[in-house]
């Protein structure tokens, strides 16, 4: 990982070291140059974002994690810049809805705050599974579209609240959204 | 916040957002030494003079850093002083006797002279790299601060400066012609090289004190030479600081002194990536004022800052509003440029300013 600091944890021992050798999308250095390419040419975000690896144990036995931890994101309206968390999932826990896991993480920031676009876990809930690549965050489009989608959607969060919330009258979402669920029923 | 600019019940209060301009001014205000604080700091320091050049005589004293350079913050901690002694010029000096003996005389004559106002009066000389730090256990403000003096006892270089302690031995360096320079900086720039470094140096203190403040004004007389606005004074200095210290660490400007000046905690590449994140905050501050977004750049700016007490922050609602308003705008511009092939067409403009990036156009969704 050439942009982001990165550290190794976890593990639980001998027996699952072979696994880590295994090919996983995480590890391999095309996602990581895809992913983090640019997030050195903004000194806003520079020496700011970490990276830690952690290894299947007991409380995470599905499989490796790598995590994007940005140290504070600065977003309008809000004193305080805002910690996100960014995981990649080798086994994903959670619904991708057929998703790639490389192209679904979960992206973590203030936990428990209302919203009316977050998936089970909290996660930010950033674009709908079934739209075209080009509505879509992938991995190819790299770490800072992603970190300014987050951005976007804490701001449209903040002003949602502001303007009445769950209501009513409910609050105004300032970005495009999709209806929740699926039409169907299912993912397809 | 047009309450922010009201100085008192009868003053007259725009009805508008404060301007950077005024932010600045009121900052600048809030952390500036009371004209009471630097008299009583300036006698203080005439006491040590005096004393200093009775124990020896025919030497010359000089002043030095905040109060000496006009840029003293509140609350008013410290002052510096020099004695230059006369007597040890052929007697001291590297090759020669250090500097122990010197500093103990100096300190003696110090404790004798104001024992008697200052009963609980500590001189301390011994294991301390260059000052004798005389602590007065007496604030000369209002408020509990301790209040301390750094004492120099220097010795003249042959050709140019001063030998300074260093330890047991001596460095040299040029502290008159820092005062000197500094001065002429003031005088070129009709103060504003004064104001500005008082700002940067309340930017440094609330930010983890990335420089030194003889680092901030060493680096100000390469970047502040003609009267300007306070904000972009800020910005050329960020712009030439950045320059300097990617290149490497800040040399004396008088010429001087064997090393450069020293970062303190942070690496030069740490201090450089703070400059540019902090930089292009203030940069922000001012595109958005001109575009007419002024709780955006007041909210940049006390970002800055990072002090609520002395610059407070916007009204976040107000910020939210305005922040949708330029939203708003910014799709509208991207849509044009989208027309014309600018920008890809699935991307929407990150909140707040950042014009040279974009975010996927992607639709907030919900499971349930």
């Amino acid at each position: 990982m050439s942009n982001a600091r990165s550290e190794v944890t976890g593990g639980l021992g001998g027996g699952h070291r072979t696994r880590g050798f295994n090919p996983w999308y995480a590890t391999g250095i095309a996602f990581q140059v895809a992913l983090e390419r640019d997030l050195d040419a903004h000194p806003e975000h520079r020496g700011l974002v970490t990276s830690s690896l952690t290894w299947p144990s007991l409380e995470q036995p599905a499989g490796r994690l790598l995590i994007y931890q940005h140290a504070g994101l600065d977003v309008p309206g809000r004193e305080d810049a805002v910690p996100v968390s960014i995981e990649f999932h080798e086994s994903p826990t959670y619904d991708t809805y057929r998703l790639d896991p490389a192209d679904y993480p979960r992206v973590l920031a203030d936990l428990g705050a209302a919203s009316p676009h977050r998936l089970p876990g909290d996660a930010l809930c950033l674009w709908y599974p079934r739209d075209a690549d080009d509505r879509r965050w992938t991995h190819t489009v790299g770490l800072i579209a992603l970190l300014n989608l987050a951005r976007n959607h804490l701001l449209y969060e903040g002003h949602w609240r502001a303007t009445g919330g769950f209501g009513p009258p409910a609050g105004e979402w300032l970005g495009d959204e999709a209806p929740h669920g699926f039409p169907d029923g299912a993912p397809t | 916040m047009t309450t922010l600019l009201t100085a008192s019940a009868d003053d007259a209060v725009p009805d508008r957002p404060p301007t950077l301009r005024e932010l600045l001014e009121l900052l600048r205000a809030r952390i500036q030494v009371t004209p009471e604080e630097l008299a009583e700091a300036r006698r203080r320091r005439d006491l040590l003079a005096a004393a200093l050049l009775d124990e020896f005589p025919g030497s010359r004293t000089y002043v030095n850093g905040s109060v000496a350079h006009s840029d003293a913050l509140d609350p008013l901690t410290d002052i510096d002083l020099g004695v230059v002694v006369a007597e040890a010029k052929d007697t001291h000096g590297p090759g020669k006797k250090g500097c122990a003996d010197l500093q103990k005389r100096a300190a003696e004559a110090i404790r004798d002279a104001l024992k008697e106002e200052f009963p609980y009066l500590r001189v301390e000389w011994k294991a301390r790299k260059r000052s004798i730090l005389v602590r007065f256990a007496k604030s000369i403000s209002s408020g509990d601060g301790e209040f301390t003096a750094d004492v120099i006892v220097a010795i003249e270089h042959p050709d140019k400066g001063l030998y300074i302690p260093n330890h047991a031995t001596w460095s040299r360096s040029h502290p008159e012609e820092h005062t000197r320079m500094v001065r002429v900086a003031n005088k070129t720039t009709q103060m504003t090289f004064a104001r500005v470094v008082r700002l940067l140096k309340h930017y440094n203190r609330r930010n983890q004190h990335p420089l030194c403040s003889w680092n901030i004004k060493a680096l100000a007389l390469g970047a502040i030479t003609a009267p300007t606005r306070l904000v972009v004074g800020m910005k050329d200095w960020f712009d030439h600081a950045i320059d300097e210290l990617s290149e490497g660490l800040t040399e004396d400007p008088a010429g001087v002194a064997e090393k450069p000046i020293a970062l303190n905690e942070l690496t030069r590449t740490q201090v450089v990536d703070q400059l540019e994140r902090d930089r292009d905050r203030l940069v922000r501050a001012i595109e958005l004022e001109d575009a007419g977004y002024p709780l955006q750049a007041h909210e940049q700016l006390a970002k800055f800052f990072n002090d609520k007490d002395l610059l407070p922050f916007p009204d976040p609602d107000a910020v939210l509003a305005e922040v949708a308003r330029k939203l708003a705008a910014d799709r509208a511009a991207a849509k044009t440029a989208a027309a014309a092939a600018v920008v890809p067409i699935a991307t929407v403009p990150v909140v707040g300013h950042h014009p040279d990036q974009h975010a996927p156009r992607t639709r907030s969704w919900g499971v349930g």
